[in-house]
């Protein structure tokens, strides 16, 4: 975050001298340049877009976060045995986790649902999301994930920022720090409806750290307010027509470039300029992209717009559709509510439905608008649930039950630009408690999501306190098999 | 520890070095080779890699291979021969059993596992060895030297002795240091770095007509006097602490009294209270040395300066007790490293510090002190600090027994009005039930319902009951450190897990960190913050004073002459003006610790007072302006922000100090524990006072100041001795749209009604910039007061424009764009 007095690379500088007199009409002609379809001096701005390390599909990344932890012994991940001896006592070692006096009398408790076997690879998908099963062709599943803690602060830091114990840049960071963005009214991370509070929410989790602000996500929303009432604050001046803000804004450029003239370029002035130029078009252009209502009646239906249990979930896809296709880099959207400690059977059932049918609608917009190419999606949550029930001394009856969380094994999934279709990867026990086979750690996973960018996860580095700093540490293996 | 970007020059948990606790020692004669191969390439590779499944916890397959006796029951190794030992097997994936499953290890790690097992299979008796071997000659850690100012060429150029060591280093470079500032740019450049204010238009003239040379010194002593001065560095001092007005990592939870810690450092600033006695009040607290009021009770002062120890982001729902205790230690070790020594001491939590002459044992020596002294109490109540009740004056106790006796009495209302509330409810709720087939009675009856909660002052689900009975009057109470009555010794913790302790190590100071005396004992039955304290501000500590005078110095300059002013190690920078900060430092000592007298000799300095303006030539060889040939244009930070439109609007309530946070119905959410609402609102008279004043949450800022979340303010959980400044475009949205911009810009513009219009733009630019109008501003108004007329009354003519005062809005919208431009937010 340190943006140090006067730190212009040097052959910026040079290349500015050499321009002599003032910067200000120099940055103008940039940006008018670029108004005009012209490039401008790609250097003065640090979220210009960058090559990757070699050459890949994915261009940007939706990251579908949910927060909580998704039971993927209800979903995903079909034993045939814990069905078949759900309510009986739990036949494996469960470590320390238990109060050994009450061992006896936990129980396993049985998926939820009923399993199909869907698709052409044959996986079995439980009947919670009945639109998303029909996909599951297109998607790439990853059974064996794990973590390394089973607290929700914990986990989310580790999956959000490659690291527990320390204050880490976000993954979303270091991919916008990599790559840049494609559209210069828009920032190149956006995070929409995030928690913010609480022990499971923070800024930290979309924020640059120690890399240049300019990478942190930029907030829309928060996880507790219906997106549909969520802005970006000080979004333009309601008592003030646009051209009447011009001219406005004119008088505070006209100040900033006489400021210049005056006393001397400075690159934090010159920066200052930009951005109200950024910030004045994000005026114009942020809302639009934002504005789920000038989808059409079809595509608003395709991701449950309208109906009360879909509605939240379908206009924060939609909306994160609408910043991919204006280039944003990396977009987030959390859907929180997952951690079904009791009345699983209801809770899940509700969850599932929240995001089912947006889900799918959203790949099937995708797909049709050629997104899908170079788009990479991305849905979990921080760890997995327990195939027994939460409730350990065995009083809880059926229809209180819950699962408790579970970093041993969950399922995630990705789809689009990059990752094989109709993938199953990973194995867990006959139980589902643990992974066994094809396990993939979070770190491997940040490796891998870089390299569907073109990035190194080894290269992506940057130098802070005198050491070289990267997402996945000194961590993570790019997971070959899921590649197309 | 969340935040914390300085740490991260402590090693991730998993490859740290640890003690281990039940070594045996396998071969009485080791070669040091092998050693230094086995700490540096096997064992971390063994806790990084194997430790968690067959390390101290865990032993799956009952191996475990973090301690020798381990390695040796386990069997998997077999001393010189690799492909006899199944551990070598194992990570070589060779046969069935792959280790670690979840993915096969680099080769280069494979390969020292299998070099060790050749070699013999070397296990070093006792502790890892310490890797910090250089670091006691680092520079910081050498005595304070007493440079004389160094000879220079130009000798009419200086003014103080700080200008000889600037210069020399110009000279050497051969850079020509710029012009000097021209009087309003030095005066509000002055005025903003002592006060975080403007110059008033009389001070503007009287420094200007002042002619005389003792002109500037007039200045500067005027403004070090000024309450502004105690509000804007005791802020600073804020920045290297964990203070907030709320404790807790999620919730807000209220600490109602935390302001006293806040006064307490504005106090000790305004008065100039010497460093090394406002550093032993802080550690120290009422053992320190230091007077004690008239019934040998401790003062507020002494009590509240521990404000600095017991304020923190502690996690208070932790369940595990213990572990909090060791991560709460944990920070208040960091603090006093970083903050006051400059040295990152929390990497020595898990093993000898890998750069700085901190062993793990001086770590936990530090922590014993910390440990024996008392900054949480056990209940959930203000968040679990230790409260200490100030001492009892017959005003006070009158005073409390009086709002005792009218709280009871408002509580004894309110609890009646529930009843009848309560009662009514459910006689209507039970007619809503039976009127289910009647839809316009139904809606009558909810109607009914719902006055009903009006009249009975319930607002919503924030119960007024609860929340009266929250606010019970209470004596005066501090948040402070005491003495625990047992002290003890810290134990090791095995990577810092409280679970998993060592030896004990005694109470002590860092050995490796010399005042040229042998270090103290601790006292027999006291913590040892008393010695630690005294150690500290001794006036040989090579630490402290360069630490201090380094961070005075980045305030006055915008950088340090370290530029990490957290980082005095050997990964800190380098000094770029040794012998000046060595001059400073021995000086402040001299001059007894005195904060005043060391910000006047800077500010009297002829480097001070420089222009800013670039010059090509120097930019060649100096860019960054690292030997401080010009000054630096810096924005201001946004308390200054906020402060100067404030002051500039004429809107700004300079009342100082007191209770600030927004304690009502509103704003407190009464669910124990009671915490402030994410939507709080802060009261109507606390709106306007000074930045420093208003309540600071742990998380993000009040939504009234929300120009603190978007101007980098510094994150209370964090030690910040140098805030960032970042330009990113939601801070322009905010300059262009904010209703706070808005409002101040017409408060300012009604405040020039009536004047012409040349007259309105000298007043402004006067009050906003501190210098005389030019000729291109006043056309440039002109221009723009004109136009802007002129499209908004086409506008209006539309109907798309509300009917407004049209020359209030124009000039409204004049002053806005003067806040919201680089003139007005740097300082040049």
């Amino acid at each position: 975050m340190k943006h140090p007095i006067n730190s212009l690379p040097h052959d910026r500088r040079g290349f500015l001298r050499s321009l002599g007199g003032g910067f200000g009409s120099l940055a103008f002609a940039a940006l008018a340049a670029s108004e005009q379809g012209i490039a401008g001096p790609a250097s003065l701005d640090p979220l210009a877009p960058k090559k990757p390390h070699f050459p890949a599909k994915a261009k940007r990344v939706i990251f579908l976060w949910m927060q909580g932890g998704v039971s993927q012994s209800d979903l995903f991940d079909c034993k045939p045995r814990l069905k078949k001896e759900g309510g009986e006592q739990i036949p494996f070692n469960i470590g320390d986790s238990i109060d050994p006096s009450t061992i006896n009398k936990a129980r396993l408790l049985p998926p939820i649902s009923d399993f199909k076997q869907i698709g052409q690879n044959g996986m079995w998908v439980s009947d919670l999301m009945p639109h998303l099963s029909k996909k599951v062709d297109e998607l790439c599943f990853l059974r064996g994930m794990v973590s390394d803690s089973p607290v929700h602060p914990a986990a989310i830091r580790l999956f959000q920022t490659g690291s527990i114990q320390f204050v880490r840049p976000s993954m979303g960071s270091w991919i916008t720090y990599g790559l840049g963005t494609e559209n210069k009214n828009l920032p190149g991370y956006m995070v929409i409806s995030p928690m913010l509070y609480g022990d499971d929410g923070s800024p930290l989790h979309y924020s640059n750290v120690f890399l240049p602000a300019i990478y942190q996500g930029t907030r829309i929303g928060d996880a507790r307010t219906p997106v549909k009432n969520s802005k970006i604050g000080h979004m333009g001046d309601p008592s003030l027509p646009a051209d009447l803000q011009r001219q406005h804004l004119d008088l505070i450029q006209a100040r900033n470039r006489m400021d210049l003239e005056e006393s001397g370029t400075d690159p934090n002035v010159e920066g200052l300029i930009q951005s109200y130029e950024l910030a004045y078009r994000m005026q114009a252009q942020a809302p639009e992209v934002f504005d789920v209502s000038k989808e059409s009646e079809a595509t608003r239906e395709l991701y449950g717009i309208g109906d009360d249990a879909t509605d939240n979930f379908g206009r924060k896809c939609l909306m994160a559709r609408r910043m991919a296709e204006a280039g944003v880099r990396f977009i987030q959207v959390t859907d929180n509510g997952w951690d079904h400690h009791t009345k699983i059977a209801t809770g899940m059932r509700k969850s599932t439905k929240g995001i089912d049918k947006p889900l799918a609608g959203l790949l099937t917009d995708l797909k049709a608008r050629g997104l899908l190419d170079d788009t990479l999606v991305i849905w979990s949550g921080e760890f997995g649930r327990t195939p027994y029930d939460h409730v350990m001394d065995g009083t809880s009856g059926v229809a209180d039950a819950g699962r408790n969380h579970n970093p041993h094994c969950w399922t995630m999934f990705m789809a689009g630009a990059g990752v094989k279709q109709g993938m199953v990867f990973g194995e867990t026990d006959e139980y589902g408690y643990k992974a066994v086979n094809d396990k993939v750690h979070v770190h491997d996973l940040h490796a891998t999501i870089l390299h569907l960018l073109g990035l190194d996860h080894q290269k992506l580095t940057y130098r802070y306190n005198g050491r070289d700093f990267r997402l996945t540490d000194v961590y993570g293996n790019v997971v070959k098999q899921i590649l197309a | 520890m969340k935040y914390d970007a300085h740490m991260i020059d402590r090693l991730v948990p998993k490859v740290r070095l640890a003690i281990f606790l039940s070594v045996v020692e396998l071969s009485r004669a080791q070669p040091a080779a092998q050693i230094d191969f086995f700490e540096s390439k096997v064992r971390p590779v063994l806790l990084a890699r194997c430790s968690t499944c067959h390390g101290e916890k865990v032993q799956m397959g009952n191996k475990q291979f973090t301690t020798s006796e381990g390695m040796h029951a386990s069997g998997a190794v077999v001393a010189g021969d690799p492909s006899a030992s199944s551990l070598v097997k194992a990570v070589r994936y060779d046969g069935k059993l792959k280790m670690p499953p979840a993915a096969k290890l680099p080769e280069a790690e494979i390969a020292a596992l299998e070099k060790w097992v050749r070699d013999g299979a070397v296990w070093p008796a006792g502790s890892p060895k310490v890797a910090s071997t250089g670091a006691a000659g680092h520079w910081s850690l050498k005595p304070v030297k007493q440079p004389s100012p160094p000879a220079i060429k130009n000798a009419q150029w200086p003014r103080t002795d700080i200008d000889r060591f600037i210069l020399s280093k110009l000279e050497e470079k051969k850079l020509s240091p710029a012009i000097d500032a021209d009087k309003h740019t030095l005066l509000r450049r002055l005025t903003l770095d002592l006060t975080g204010l403007l110059p008033t238009a009389n001070e503007i003239s009287q420094f200007v007509e002042d002619n005389s040379p003792k002109a500037l010194e007039t200045v500067v002593d005027r403004l070090l006097a000024s309450p502004a001065y105690g509000e804007r560095w005791g802020r600073h001092w804020l920045d290297v602490t964990y203070w907030a007005d709320t404790t807790g990592v999620g919730r807000r939870i209220p600490l109602p009294s935390a302001w006293r810690y806040r006064d307490y450092v504005i106090r000790s600033y305004a008065t100039d209270k010497p460093y090394n006695q406002f550093l032993r009040e802080q550690i120290a607290g009422p053992t320190a040395r230091k007077p004690k009021d008239k019934e040998g009770e401790p003062s507020e002062d002494a009590l509240a300066a521990t404000g600095f120890l017991v304020l923190g982001p502690w996690a208070w729902f932790s369940l595990d007790r213990e572990q909090m205790r060791v991560d709460v230690v944990d920070l208040q070790v960091d603090l006093i490293g970083r903050t006051v020594m400059g040295l990152t001491m929390g990497c020595a939590r898990c093993h000898d510090h890998k750069f700085d002459p901190i062993t793990n044992k001086d770590y936990y020596a530090m922590a014993g002190i910390f440990m024996s002294t008392k900054t949480t109490s056990r209940t959930n109540l203000e968040g679990g600090v230790n409260l200490v009740r100030l001492p009892e004056t017959t005003t006070s106790a009158r005073e409390h027994a009086e709002a005792l006796a009218a709280w009871e009495k408002h509580v004894a209302e309110v609890e009646a009005a529930d009843k009848v509330f309560k009662k009514e409810q459910e006689a209507v709720n039970k007619r809503i039930k039976e009127l289910k087939n009647d839809p316009v009675a139904l809606k009558e009856a909810q109607a009914e319902l719902a006055l009903l909660k009006k009249k009975t002052e319930f607002a919503g689900d924030r119960q007024i009951l609860p929340f009266t009975k929250y606010m019970r009057p209470k004596q005066p109470e501090v948040y402070a450190a005491e003495e625990m009555e047992y002290p003890e010794d810290a134990r090791i913790a095995f990577r810092g897990d409280a679970h998993q302790l060592g030896e004990f190590v005694p109470r002590g100071l860092p050995s490796a960190i010399s005042n040229g005396k042998p270090l103290p004992e601790i006292r027999k039955g006291a913590s040892g913050r008393k010695e630690l304290a005294e150690w500290l501000t001794e006036p040989t500590h090579p630490l402290t004073a360069r630490v201090y005078v380094n961070r005075v110095w980045h305030h006055m300059y915008g950088r340090g002459i370290v530029a990490s002013t957290e980082n005095f190690g050997t990964r800190g920078e380098l000094p770029t003006h040794p012998e000046l900060l060595d001059f400073l430092a021995t000086r402040f000592v001299e001059q007894g610790w005195s904060t005043k007298k060391l910000i006047r000799e800077i500010a009297l300095s002829r480097v001070y007072q420089l222009a800013s303006k670039p010059n090509p030539q120097n930019d060649e060889i100096d860019a960054e302006n690292q030997l401080l040939w010009r000054s630096n244009r810096r924005r201001l930070e946004a308390e200054a922000i906020r402060d100067v439109v404030l002051q500039a609007s004429g809107h700004l309530d300079i009342k100082s100090g007191g209770p600030t946070l927004p304690l009502t119905a509103q704003n407190i959410h009464t669910i124990a524990p009671f915490f402030l609402e994410d939507d709080s609102r802060i009261t109507p008279e606390v709106k306007y006072r000074r930045t420093v004043y208003q309540p600071i949450m742990r998380n993000s800022q009040m939504d009234d100041i929300d120009i603190l979340n978007l101007f980098d303010f510094k994150d209370p959980d964090q030690i910040v001795g140098d805030r960032s400044s970042t330009t990113v475009p939601t801070q322009m949205l905010y300059l262009m749209n904010s209703p706070f911009l808005k409002d101040e810009s017409r408060r300012m513009a009604e405040s020039t009604r009536g004047l012409n219009d040349q007259n309105r733009v000298s007043k402004i630019i006067l009050e906003t910039l501190n210098r005389p109008s030019s000729q291109r501003d006043f056309d440039q108004a002109r221009q723009f007061v004109s136009d802007f007329r002129a499209a908004y009354e086409k506008q209006a003519s539309k109907q798309s424009v509300q009917t407004v005062d049209l020359d209030v809005e124009v000039w409204a919208r004049y002053c806005h764009a003067i806040f919201a431009s680089s003139e007005f937010l740097y300082r040049r």
